[in-house]
């Protein structure tokens, strides 16, 4: 055959397409080509090329593994001596080390031990020199789950060897799968292989080559971490030669920026636990090579779906938000870039923690929807934490700091607080620094010991405790926010009788009236903040104008929530009469005071005005800036409320979701006022029919309100009265009546027989029992109902027109026709007059009219 | 050998210049201190590498370069043809240590090479062993067929050398290079799955 001949076809079809080869071929071969089959091996040639490019390749990369690879045999055989040891059995062998049982040969007493013994001589010297040096670090490695490190040298022939604890046990990942273990286990497990870690990066020590065959677990389900700092020995001759493609550790357990010879760092073993935990998870190695960064923890969450994972008894939504979670922390251990991992073991284990306890994640960016499930299903756990970062708590603190610099009265007093501030952060957890997350309130704890221990100035003191205690109480910690408005009370007790302490002192009355307003006691908070005005009033001149309104806001507040909304009017508008001293000065507590009036005015039943006022409001909100502050979401709150009640539901629900943000910003997603949002949020739901979203909102609030405030708060019992309607509305008379009676008694405890609210309990009570067909029981709960509203508004007012309607249609059913029709024109006549044809209570009235009409004109 | 007759760093300077001018006689003595100096690398290195996963017969030889050649003194004509010669010390290194493999294999007295010779730090395992034989023998074949050809396989597989510093190395074009390679490796595949 013509070699050149060959190589000249064959090179003229290079950089051709190859479905051109054979016809092209065909038609440049002579007859004497295809004689010597010259065409054939052209064709055959250029075929095979692609073939021939994986044979090189793969022969090359065998030959490189083999050069790896030395496996010079310095195997030892059972009964071989090793030093004062002799070799009981192999028990591993790898590419770099064999690893062998061994007993202790002098006889004196018994310990069984595991030698690994390198299949590579090293450079005598050197690593000599090493394990003296690392000896007595791993010398003092000593934890549970870390097998000891005993001894560790150079054998006369010059390999190096370690001799450690021996431990019996199956290597993680095949014990997992083969005893199929149930998912609470292997967390238990995944546990202590991060403790033990964490105890060691403690120590400073990083592990370096963790992966299942280096964790092994016992019989009796304890893991062990072998090889622990070995590598840091090992490896170390490495660095010596600065070898920029070194690459060091196991190729399937490595952490991305190993390839760029990163040294081994923390950041690398929380990378190669989220490996381990990944192919415990799943019984699948994780190639990270096939994901784009945005898109892993997607593919995660998928593969652990896919997998054969058991989550025990764990089903339906619970289930679900462990997936989502495992796969959010996995993705963050598995981050390639080492910043955006998780900075410390304690961190991983802190937010494995917080998925067993169903508390949100630290990984998972919080949605609404994902917080809220996440308490909805802690409901037994009775824990109230405000976990923040630390930036939150920076905040916190900044925010304190701020209240001390607008009461600065002289400079002593601002450095001694702000020295005090800083004292109480800088003695905070270490770890918080390390961005940990530390909950605000147990760092507050912190400064209310330092606080009682303060001595000779007793006016800070009573200062501190109360802006610790105003603190405690917007963080929704009301009642010990009380406890330390009252040790501030008791400090001012003994303060001597000068008109500065006497100032400071009504103004922790006003912080006192507003604790009791919020717990829904307005006669404790009236007389309250009545004593904070008295004196306030007595000072006149050396109390701002802003303090003032301030004040008489929360007397307007407190009157409405008392069911005296004319007053309520009244009052704010004494505030903003104090406020337009200072006319060329907008300010805040100017919305409070609208806001105030808007919300009179909406219990006034005067709907147009009080938009009119919160629309006004909000355009001096406006002017002050998008700062979300209380009275921002009180505004929103009354407009949401007005906006509602006006029938415009959807927009009422918009503005609430608003809100639930806001609050969500302001005082964290489990305080009280976030949880209040939620809860009109809940009622316009359930306006809109949409029972089963305000029922599980609900449901969530009722055991949270519960556990938080007992059975008789003002929440607790609003909560309740959502649900009875709920029920009612699903026609579950039954559970309606349940709700019903536990709010008609809350009701009376807490604002006495007489309060509209009770008047709406026994409304309720009377529908119900109407439904259930129980007319005797009915008409008593609605005549019971109709005599306390009309104590408290008189006979026009929307209510009454709504219990006037009920009561026509239960002597419909009881077929008395007079009284019927009777009623229901004293209902229609009222509704008219008070709300107008367009209100859903006229409008209702009207519908059981018409239902009603045949039976009448029948009778 | 090195051990007992030191060569200086400036004696392999020499010979190679004379090897690029055409003494092919300096290949003679340049060879054994490559082949030398390329299995002590493969030991060297392998101990700086200790836990690598892969390994590199291309860093084996550009160690043995920077060890013999001072650095800086050698254009790249002369660095190319260090590397040619290089490689060939590389595949006679590769099929000593595969023989060596076989031979102990089989049990066999092994004749046909001394076994002073015989490298004593690469291992390879029986199949990369076989697979380096049936190549030799095959490469072997197309020397007599084309003896260019061949020796590109032996700079760009066993030397590692990049398309330009093979081009340097044979005074030939890179596109020649790179066609060549080409067919050479579709001819020894087809070769070696033929027998």
């Amino acid at each position: 055959m013509n070699w050149d001949r060959v190589s000249e076809l064959h090179e003229s079809c290079l950089d051709m397409p190859s479905r051109q080869w054979k016809e092209w071929i065909d038609q440049n071969c002579t007859h004497e080509d295809k004689s010597q089959g010259i065409d054939t091996m052209v064709l055959k040639l250029l075929k095979s090329s692609s073939k021939a490019d994986a044979f090189f390749s793969a022969l090359h990369k065998n030959i490189d593994d083999d050069l790896g690879d030395e496996s010079e045999d310095n195997s030892l055989k059972p009964g071989d001596k090793f030093g004062k040891f002799r070799i009981t059995r192999e028990i591993g062998h790898g590419g770099m080390a064999r690893v062998y049982l061994c007993s202790r040969d002098d006889g004196q007493f018994e310990q069984q031990v595991a030698v690994k013994i390198m299949k590579m001589k090293g450079d005598v010297e050197f690593l000599k020199d090493k394990f003296r040096q690392e000896q007595q670090i791993l010398a003092g490695i000593n934890h549970p789950n870390i097998a000891r490190l005993y001894d560790g040298g150079i054998t006369p022939e010059g390999y190096p060897y370690i001799v450690m604890e021996y431990v019996e046990g199956r290597a993680i990942d095949e014990y997992c799968h083969k005893h199929n273990l149930p998912f609470n286990e292997l967390i238990e497990l995944f546990k202590q292989v991060c403790n033990a870690m964490q105890y060691a990066h403690n120590k400073l020590i990083v592990h370096h080559d963790i992966k299942p065959a280096n964790i092994l677990v016992s019989k009796e389900g304890n893991v062990k971490l072998l090889d622990f700092g070995i590598s840091q020995v090992i490896f170390s001759q490495e660095k010596e030669v600065q070898k920029e493609d070194a690459f060091s550790g196991t190729l399937k357990y490595a952490a991305p920026e190993q390839f760029s010879s990163a040294p081994p760092s923390v950041e690398s073993d929380i990378y190669k636990l989220g490996l381990v935990f990944y192919n415990l998870l799943t019984n699948k190695h994780y190639d990270y090579t096939r994901m784009e960064e945005q898109d892993k923890e997607k593919e995660i969450l998928k593969t652990i779906k896919d997998s054969s994972l058991k989550l025990g008894a764990t089903r339906g939504l619970k289930e679900k938000l462990i997936r989502e979670d495992l796969a959010a922390i996995l993705s963050r251990c598995l981050a390639t870039d080492p910043s955006l991992r998780f900075m410390s073991v304690s961190e991983l284990l802190h937010d494995l923690q917080n998925m067993l306890r169903m508390y949100p994640l630290h990984s998972r960016k919080a949605t609404l929807g994902y917080s809220l499930a996440k308490r909805y299903l802690r409901n037994k756990k009775k824990v109230w934490l405000v976990t923040f970062f630390n930036l939150a708590l920076l905040v916190v603190l900044v925010f304190w700091i701020s209240q001390f610099i607008q009461t600065i009265k002289e400079k002593e007093r601002a450095e001694y607080l702000l020295a005090f501030v800083f004292d109480i952060f800088e003695s905070a957890d270490p770890e918080l620094r390390q961005g940990e997350t530390v909950t605000v309130v147990e760092l507050l704890e912190n400064s209310i010991e330092k606080i009682d221990s303060i001595e000779n100035r007793p006016e800070f003191q009573a200062e501190l405790y109360h802006s610790t205690g105003m603190i405690l109480t917007r963080l929704g910690e009301w009642e010990r926010g009380n406890d330390l408005y009252h040790k501030a009370l008791e400090v001012f007790e003994i303060l001597p009788d000068k008109p500065e302490y006497q100032i400071d002192m009504a103004h922790l009355y006003r912080d006192i009236a507003a604790y009791y307003r919020n717990l829904g006691e307005p006669a404790l908070a009236d007389s309250i903040i009545s004593r904070t005005l008295e004196i306030y009033t007595a000072n006149s001149s050396q109390v701002s104008s802003a303090d003032k309104a301030k004040a008489w806001n929360i007397k307007a507040h407190v009157a409405r929530i008392d069911a005296r909304p004319e007053e309520g009017v009244e009052f704010a508008q004494k505030a903003m009469s104090f406020l337009d001293q200072n006319s060329d000065v907008v300010s805040w507590e100017h919305v409070t005071a609208k806001a105030n009036i808007a919300a009179a005015l909406k219990d006034l039943s005067r709907y147009d005005e009080s938009l009119q006022e919160a629309l006004e409001a909000i355009e001096i909100m406006e002017l002050l800036g998008d700062e979300i502050n209380s009275t921002r979401v009180m505004l929103y709150e009354n407009y949401a409320i007005a906006l509602a009640q006006s029938g415009k539901t959807e927009q009422a629900i918009d503005v609430q979701k608003e809100l639930v943000e806001m609050n969500t910003k302001l005082y964290g997603e489990q305080s009280p006022t976030t949880m209040i949002s939620l809860m009109n949020m809940a009622g316009n739901y359930y306006r809109l029919n949409q029972y089963h979203v305000s029922d599980s909102i609900n449901l969530m609030l009722l055991d949270v309100f519960m556990d938080r405030f007992g059975p008789t708060n003002n929440y607790t019992l609003s909560v309740m009265y959502n649900l009875s309607s709920s029920f009612y509305s699903q026609r579950k008379f039954e559970k309606a009546l349940e709700f019903q009676y536990q709010v008609l008694e809350g009701d009376i405890e807490n604002f006495g027989g007489e309060h509209p609210y009770v008047a709406g309990g026994y409304y309720s009570l009377g529908l119900s029992y109407m439904e259930l067909e129980q007319y005797e029981k009915a008409r008593e709960n609605l005549f019971r109902s109709l005599k306390i509203y009309e104590e408290n508004y008189g006979e026009d007012h929307h209510q009454i027109a709504r219990v006037y309607g009920k009561i026509a249609e239960l002597y419909c059913r009881l077929e008395d026709a007079d009284n019927c029709s009777n009623y229901f024109d004293k209902a229609y006549e009222i509704a008219m007059d008070v709300v107008g044809e367009e209100h859903p209570t006229t409008q209702s009235i009207v519908e059981r009219m018409e239902v009603y009409e045949n039976f009448l004109s029948g009778l | 050998m090195t051990e007992n007759n030191p060569v200086s760093s400036s004696e392999i300077t020499t010979y190679l210049h004379e090897f690029s001018n055409g003494n092919k006689k300096a290949l003679d003595m340049l060879f054994p201190i490559v082949y030398d100096e390329l299995q002590k690398g493969a030991h060297h290195l392998r101990k700086q590498f200790f836990n690598l996963d892969t390994f590199n017969t291309t860093a084996i030889v550009h160690e043995a370069y920077l060890k013999l050649i001072q650095a800086g003194s050698f254009d790249v004509k002369s660095r190319s043809h260090f590397f040619f010669i290089a490689a060939k010390a590389m595949r006679q290194v590769l099929i000593n240590a595969s023989l060596r493999k076989q031979t102990l294999k089989r049990g066999e007295n092994p004749l046909k090479v001394e076994m002073k010779d015989i490298d004593n730090n690469i291992h390879l395992s029986d199949q990369t062993a076989e697979d380096l034989l049936m190549l030799n023998d095959a490469l072997k074949k197309l020397e007599i067929q084309d003896e260019r050809q061949a020796q590109i396989v032996e700079c760009r597989f066993f030397g590692g050398m990049t398309i330009e510093e093979t081009a340097i190395a044979l005074d030939i074009s890179p596109a020649t290079v790179k066609r060549s390679w080409n067919m050479a490796k579709a001819w020894l595949y087809i070769e070696l799955n033929e027998q």
